[in-house]
Parts: C-alpha cells; sequence; structure tokens
C-alpha cells in the first residue's frame, strides 16, 4: 500500500506577531534521551538547544519535554522518535515514532504541524495527543484526542474534515479515513501535565485500551 | 444423559396427569423483564452491580426482582473467575406448590412476592476468540456458575455456551449479538437432570462507549418438580414442563478506571 504522507497542522487563528528566539530548547528529561543531530549521536541534557534537523529519541520508560519558542510545547513519550522540521513563523515536527503530547500557549505565533506517516490531517487546537496505534493492514493507525480548545482534522486528498471538540478523539484508521469523534475512555488516564514543578510528567497510558479486546467483555 | 431421558420421561408422564395436585403450566405466558447493570473497571477487576425486575403479569408468575452485586477477576486472556451475591424476591421453587390450610383442601402456589432470599454464587468463564471464522470478531465463552440458595438450601449450576459477534466500526464495538443456551442442573433438589434450560438470543447497542442497550428473547422452560409438601400428603410424583417467552430490556453501563 502506497505510504501516505500525515500532516497535522495546527494553525491558530489568535496569533500574534511578535517573533520569539527561533530556537527550540530542552526543558526536561527523564531516563535515556538521545539527540540525533547533524553530529553524532548525543545524550540530551536540559537546556540544549534544538534547531531543524535535530531528532529526539526517548528510551523506554523514559520522557522529554521540549519548548518550541513559538508559544509551543510538546511531551514525549517513552519510545517516541521526533524530528523538528523547521522553527519559527512555521514550525513543524515529524513524528516518527511512539506518541507526543502538545501544549499550545494562548499566544503562539504562526502555525504548527505534526507530521506522522499515515493520512494527512490538519488540526487547529491547544491541547491535544497524537500517538501510533497497532499496524494493521501494514498502515499504523494514528490516535488524536483534544484535551482543551478545539482540533480541525482533515485529510486534504480526500477533502474529509471532521471537528474535534475538548475532550473527545479521533482515529485515523489505517491512515485513510478519520473517524467520527468519541469519547474515548481510555484517554481519561491519560497523563497531560507537562509541568514537572507541578507533579509527574511520566505518561504510562497503554494505547493497547484504545482497541476493543473482545475477551475482556461481560454483561452479566 | 441416562437422568436426563428419564427427566424427559418423567416430564412427558406428567404431561398426562391433569390432577387437582398436579401444578397446571400456564400457556402463552410472556414474561418482560428489564435490567440495568453498572461495570466497573479496574485493572483485571470488574465489579458489577445488576438491579433485574421482572414486570407483573396479572397473577400468573411473581413479581420477580433481584439485586446482584460482585465482581470478576481476570485470570488469564482467557478466563475470569467470579463472586457475586444476589438478593432476590418473588422466586418460585418446586415446594412452593402447596396445599391450602383451609377447607376445602386446594393446591396452590403459595405467595413469593414479599420473600427474600440470598444467593451466592461462583462463576468461572472460559472465552475464546474465533478469529477463523468469517468476520473474525466472534467469541465463544462457556459460562459456568454454581449457585447456593441459602433460603432452602438448593444449589444448582449453571452452564451457558454462548456465541457472541461483535460488529467493529472504527476500532470500537458498535454492536454484539449473541446466541446462547443457558441450563440449570440442580444438585439437590428436583427429580430431572435440568431444571430450566433456555436458548436466548441478544443484541446489544453500544449507544456511546459507557451506555450499552441490550434487547434480548429467550424462550425459557422450566421443570416443576414435586413439591415436599405434594410427595408427604399424596405421594405423587410428578414433573411439568412450564415455558414462557421471556422479552427483556437492558441498560448496561460501563466505567473505566
Amino acid at each position: 500500500m502506497k505510504r501516505l504522507t500525515v500532516w497535522i497542522l495546527l494553525i491558530l487563528l489568535a496569533a500574534v506577531p511578535t517573533v520569539y528566539a527561533i530556537q527550540g530548547q530542552v526543558t526536561y528529561t527523564e531516563g535515556d534521551v538521545t539527540l540525533r543531530g547533524t553530529g553524532a549521536d548525543r545524550d540530551v541534557a536540559i537546556g540544549d538547544a534544538l534547531g531543524p534537523g535535530d531528532v529526539i529519541v526517548t528510551g523506554a520508560a523514559s520522557l522529554a519535554i521540549i519548548d518550541l519558542a513559538n508559544g509551543t510545547t510538546v511531551k514525549l513519550r517513552e519510545k517516541t522518535t521526533l524530528a523538528i522540521d523547521s522553527l519559527g513563523a512555521a514550525t513543524a515536527v515529524t513524528l516518527r515514532a511512539g506518541a507526543v503530547f502538545t501544549s499550545i500557549a494562548q499566544k503562539l505565533t504562526g502555525s504548527f504541524s505534526v507530521r506522522t506517516t499515515s493520512a494527512v490531517a490538519g488540526v487547529r487546537g491547544t491541547e491535544f495527543f497524537v500517538a501510533y496505534g497497532r499496524s494493521i493492514d501494514a498502515e499504523p493507525d494514528v490516535w488524536l484526542c483534544v484535551n482543551r480548545g478545539s482540533v480541525e482534522v482533515s485529510i486534504p486528498q480526500s477533502g474529509q474534515t471532521v471537528l474535534v471538540n475538548e475532550g473527545l478523539g479521533i482515529n485515523i484508521v489505517g491512515g485513510t479515513s478519520i473517524t467520527a469523534p468519541h469519547r474515548y475512555p481510555w484517554t481519561r488516564g491519560l497523563n497531560w501535565n507537562i509541568d514537572p514543578v507541578a507533579g509527574k510528567v511520566q505518561d504510562a497510558t497503554s494505547l493497547d485500551q484504545a482497541y476493543t479486546d473482545l475477551l475482556n467483555q461481560d454483561y452479566d | 444423559m441416562k437422568g436426563f431421558m428419564v427427566g424427559i420421561g418423567l416430564v412427558l408422564a406428567a404431561a398426562c396427569v391433569e390432577a387437582d395436585n398436579v401444578p397446571v403450566a400456564p400457556t402463552g405466558v410472556v414474561e418482560l423483564q428489564g435490567r440495568t447493570q453498572l461495570v466497573a473497571t479496574i485493572g483485571s477487576f470488574d465489579l458489577l452491580a445488576e438491579a433485574l425486575g421482572r414486570l407483573p403479569d396479572a397473577g400468573t408468575l411473581p413479581d420477580f426482582t433481584s439485586l446482584t452485586v460482585g465482581g470478576y477477576y481476570r485470570v488469564i486472556p482467557n478466563l475470569k473467575v467470579g463472586v457475586f451475591y444476589r438478593v432476590q424476591v418473588g422466586a418460585r421453587h418446586d415446594d412452593d406448590w402447596v396445599q391450602n390450610s383451609s377447607p376445602p383442601p386446594d393446591w396452590m402456589w403459595q405467595d413469593t412476592n414479599g420473600r427474600l432470599e440470598n444467593i451466592l454464587m461462583l462463576d468461572a468463564s472460559p472465552r475464546f476468540q474465533l478469529s477463523f471464522l468469517p468476520g473474525e470478531n466472534w467469541v465463544l465463552m462457556v459460562k459456568t456458575r454454581y449457585l447456593y440458595n441459602t433460603f432452602d438450601g438448593e444449589q444448582s449450576i449453571m452452564a451457558r455456551p454462548e456465541l457472541t459477534y461483535f460488529w467493529i466500526q472504527d476500532r470500537i464495538p458498535l454492536l454484539n449479538v449473541s446466541l446462547s443456551y443457558e441450563m440449570y442442573f440442580p444438585l439437590n433438589f428436583g427429580d430431572t437432570l435440568l431444571y430450566q434450560a433456555y436458548p436466548y438470543l441478544t443484541v446489544l447497542w453500544h449507544a456511546t462507549p459507557e451506555l450499552g442497550v441490550e434487547l434480548g428473547g429467550a424462550y425459557k422452560t422450566t421443570i416443576w418438580s414435586t413439591s415436599a409438601m405434594e410427595r408427604a400428603i399424596d405421594g405423587v410424583v410428578y414433573s411439568v414442563p412450564f415455558s414462557s417467552l421471556v422479552l427483556s430490556l437492558g441498560l448496561v453501563w460501563t466505567l473505566g478506571f
């Protein structure tokens, strides 16, 4: 099957013309976090600067929180690979594996996009979660749910557009179609906190919960 | 198997007997019942509470209601075990066929509408996914349950093979269709191997991830065996099959933690 390119594009309406420093920064890490930049791979330390071309990889039971300088904060869960494509007015990252929480400040400058490897989607919102699910029929599912604000998800090739409101989520099934928004019970366990000072930031929610366990259904 | 055949024989024999001291099974009975169930899943545990009630049917049957609480523990993916407690009113047992003490003597079902009974239940439910079937989303479960009624000491085993198809849309279940055959084997009462048996069909629509709406239909057959009073007074032995159509509506609430 043709591998489609997925764009999760977030454009905030309330854009403010102020331009912050066009450089990202690592603000928090736990466990093994590696940076694959232009040089050799190296461990990431809090305060490290990030730029286009950098790829951040978290190991098992690890996480990283990065500030993309335009009002966007991204929390990488364990076993996640995230590439920074561009920073500035059109900040873009590519989620290659795993899952990220994204929190957009009210005063985001420019646009922000997250690329995944399945369908093409565009979102608009303030706090959302994007993750790869199981691969069924060779293409991975992409799950997206919104904790705050609203999200507009669309697939440009088909023209399908879905508005996802706060508390709801969608699934890009096998990268080909977007489901109607649902309240997924499993998303209640997500840890949206991105402030280590405020409390635990690690999220261990299993994406397996997103799939119906047919052997765990009892009705009497 | 031999006992079952004997039981069938007794049933057939009873069908030919019509006497005032032998209960006569009404025909064309339709039981309407409703239930609501709450399931809270916490890790490998499912906590469950169920309220069930049968609509009054003008005296043909007692007004049965029950409340069940308990839980399942998932031992392995293919097996759950459970412990439950049920309180019920309006159940009818074989020994409820009694003779009126005031003259003239008459036999009747005693009123059990207000009678409280407590049931303890142990449950083991192996289940297997039959992915090789067309549609893949098939599950075969064999629910087995031991029941002990503290009111009269009756013990029984329930066995229910159940085949369910899950219609899944966008990775979430939309509809379940189950075909079951439920059987109750009395351990210390009755004259037949089977006390009660019925096939039933259930359709569960997942209206939301938390709420399912269930419609069910069953053709239930209960075999009334000789009551203790009947055996003591007249020495008559009977087994009378009573059949009814059971239509049910249920609401299943599911919470995950």
